[in-house]
């Protein structure tokens, strides 16, 4: 199988007006995703996850390092072409309906009118919105935005999906859809890059998992190969050292 | 083109349904009827005071509110991490760009369409424009040049004058005097000069001149100007600037190209032709000409919202809004600066740093600056198809550049 994502040696590090170093965010970072694969980029936060996503995405430039989507450079039209993301907020333009949201995003795929309409339909019902199809986003509960915005980046039917915090305001009935809902996208070969703090939801999606802490991977591995449950064996990694001190007035 | 034509769809929604198209809509229906009563009171001149004060301020304010739209457009959406959605998919940026600019550019466009109807509606109905024609002459410059090298070899004070300043202010100096040249017809006598370009089919013709003596006086005026057969005089001893309309035809004497002055007065009467005088025939209906202006105002609209798009694309929403509004200031004040054309030897160090800057300031806003749709209107002057191309050309060229520029910036600008 060939890899649909390679990171080599990635670094970044933000600095501030005058250029000094504030936070080196991401520190020689190396992993690869293979096509067909979920996998995981966990993290506390804070840990680089986001700042490597945005890399990914090209709408970050690495300090030093390669990031190739396809074996090309996230930045060109033929790798953002075969690219769906789901933010960790879902940003949607409040003033447009959930129909004409996926339409929108249909045609920045370059889809033509009649495909567009089609798929937007399907993925109304799929993510159970066709009734309020024509009603504004800006109006919806943020568990029905995440759905839009999930809707959003499949529309152009991508080989890969970046999903970050794909579970973040669903209740319990939607999580679950959502990690079925992978599930069978990557039956579908679809190729799948999450980060969660929910250690739960990792476990039970992904294949394999890197695991960042302060920009450095910590540990990276199939979820089986980890020896112990993820939620441990994360503790293990990145809670080292790291408790509360109760402030003297609450005690 | 899919994805270029959704851009535009979506910045068009976003205006329609923030209501801020009905806003602009109200605010100028409320400007052009609140305003046209307080001009009222003016009586005279009606039609160039709604024109200068309604008009001019319409689209001064459409200026403004979008060009600062513009710099908010990309700005704004940055900030609200909404860009990145659309920057991730397969379009070129400066396609987001292109589109952006050409929506924000439409929606304007509709708004000063809709304040030139009401103006049409007040002031405009029955009222016709003149096309203005001047006398051919010689290149200003071309002849400052050779009055310059002739100057140079034969005049010692000259040279010495020239040596302490540099070409170009002594050249602009010499094109001055050329534009300001009197020529003086004397009693009983006449004097031509020669106009290209009328229309063989024109047949409402008038002059437009100002008789001035070399004091900047005004004098006691009595002639009589003829072209192709059409005559008009004029006789009156108080005013310098009049309008002669050239209603008497005599038979014969059509054709020709030659506009010609005969003075009826017992002293010399002086002009500045370059300056001050000009033939006009009537071209057509004050609805066209508004329509052609509004070409103009579209294209200079786009050229300051392309501005806005690539200063939305490079800095946070305020500086980009401040540096758009700062650009509108500083295409307003900069022209009349330069045209005053203080001399830089009387300067000291600062103003003179202070003038260059202007020059400056003047020269990368002239493409917005030099088109004056509304100044036209005002003195019922045909917007000449000639002005429009101009326009056009200018407002594409700076719509690719802005967005080129602004693709580059959102491609490079890190989003952190």
């Amino acid at each position: 199988m060939s890899n649909v994502i390679e990171v080599e040696s990635v670094s970044k590090t933000f600095r501030d007006f005058w250029f000094r170093p504030t936070v080196k965010a991401v520190d020689q970072l190396s992993f690869s995703v293979a096509e067909g694969e979920v996998f995981g980029l966990l993290g506390p936060n804070g840990s680089g996850k986001s700042t490597t996503i945005k890399m990914l995405l090209g709408l970050l430039n690495p300090d030093s390092g390669n990031v190739k989507l396809f074996g090309k450079s996230p930045k060109t039209l033929a790798a953002r072409s075969d690219l769906g993301y789901l933010p960790e907020l879902s940003y949607l333009h409040p003033f447009l309906t959930a129909k004409e949201t996926l339409r929108y995003y249909g045609g920045l795929c370059g889809l033509d009118s009649k495909t567009s309409r089609r798929r937007t339909r399907e993925l109304l019902e799929m993510v159970g919105l066709a009734d309020v199809a024509n009603r504004a986003v800006g109006g919806f509960s943020k568990g029905m935005a995440r759905r839009v915005a999930f809707a959003s980046a499949l529309i152009g039917k991508p080989r890969l999906l970046v999903l970050d915090e794909p579970t973040s305001g669903l209740d319990p009935v939607s999580t679950n859809e959502v990690k079925t809902l992978v599930k069978e996208l990557v039956k579908g070969g679809m190729t799948v890059l999450m980060t969660s703090h929910l250690l739960g939801d990792a476990e039970d999606i992904c294949d394999r998992v890197v695991i960042l802490n302060r920009g450095v991977k910590v540990a990276e591995g199939a979820i089986g190969e980890l020896g112990s449950s993820l939620s441990d064996f994360f503790l293990a990694k990145v809670g080292e050292g790291r408790k509360f001190e109760m402030a003297e007035f609450l005690k | 083109m899919r994805a270029f034509f959704q851009i535009i769809k979506l910045e068009l929604l976003s205006a329609l349904r923030s209501k801020t198209m009905l806003i602009f809509a109200v605010a100028v229906s409320l400007w052009m009827t609140l305003g046209r009563n307080i001009l009222k009171g003016a009586e005279s001149n009606m039609y160039q005071l709604s024109v200068r004060y309604l008009l001019g301020i319409a689209f001064s304010v459409v200026l403004v509110s979008l060009g600062s739209a513009a710099a908010g457009a990309l700005s704004s959406d940055r900030a609200a991490k909404r860009l990145q959605l659309t920057m991730i998919r397969p379009v070129p940026h400066f396609v987001i760009a292109t589109a952006r600019s050409l929506a924000i550019t439409l929606y304007g466009s509709l708004i000063i369409a809709f304040s030139l109807l009401m103006l049409w509606a007040f002031e405009g109905r029955g009222r016709m424009c003149d096309r203005v024609f001047s006398p051919v002459f010689e290149d200003a410059r071309r002849v400052a040049e050779e009055g310059y090298d002739r100057l140079y070899e034969t005049n010692a004070k000259f040279r010495e004058w020239a040596d302490q300043n540099d070409r170009e202010f002594c050249l602009k100096y010499l094109e001055d005097d050329i534009l300001n040249e009197y020529v003086t017809v004397d009693p009983g006598k006449s004097m031509s000069w020669e106009i290209r370009g009328v229309p063989d089919d024109a047949e409402d013709f008038g002059v437009r001149v100002r008789f001035i003596d070399f004091f900047g006086r005004p004098g006691s005026v009595a002639g009589k100007f003829t072209f192709r057969g059409f005559s008009g005089s004029v006789d009156n001893p108080v005013r310098s600037r009049f309008y002669v309309p050239l209603n008497v035809r005599s038979s014969g004497g059509s054709g020709g190209s030659a506009l010609e002055f005969h003075n009826n007065t017992d002293i010399p009467l002086s002009l500045q032709p370059r300056k001050d005088l000009h033939l006009l025939a009537r071209s057509d209906s004050f609805a066209w000409n508004a329509f052609r202006a509004w070409l103009v105002m579209t294209a200079v609209l786009l050229i300051v919202v392309s501005a806005g798009v690539f200063f939305g694309a490079c800095l946070g929403r305020g500086v980009a809004v401040f540096s758009v509004i700062s650009l509108l200031i500083v295409m307003v004040v900069s022209p009349a600066t330069v045209e005053d054309y203080p001399d830089p030897m009387s300067l000291n160090a600062v103003s003179r740093l202070g003038l260059k800057a202007s020059e400056f300031s003047a020269w990368v806003t002239s493409p917005v600056g030099r088109f004056s749709p509304v100044s036209a209107l005002e003195s019922e002057e045909r917007v000449e198809w000639s002005e429009i191309g101009d326009a056009a050309m200018a407002g594409v060229f700076y719509l690719v550049l802005f967005s080129f520029l602004s693709g580059l910036t959102m491609s490079r600008k890190q989003d952190d």
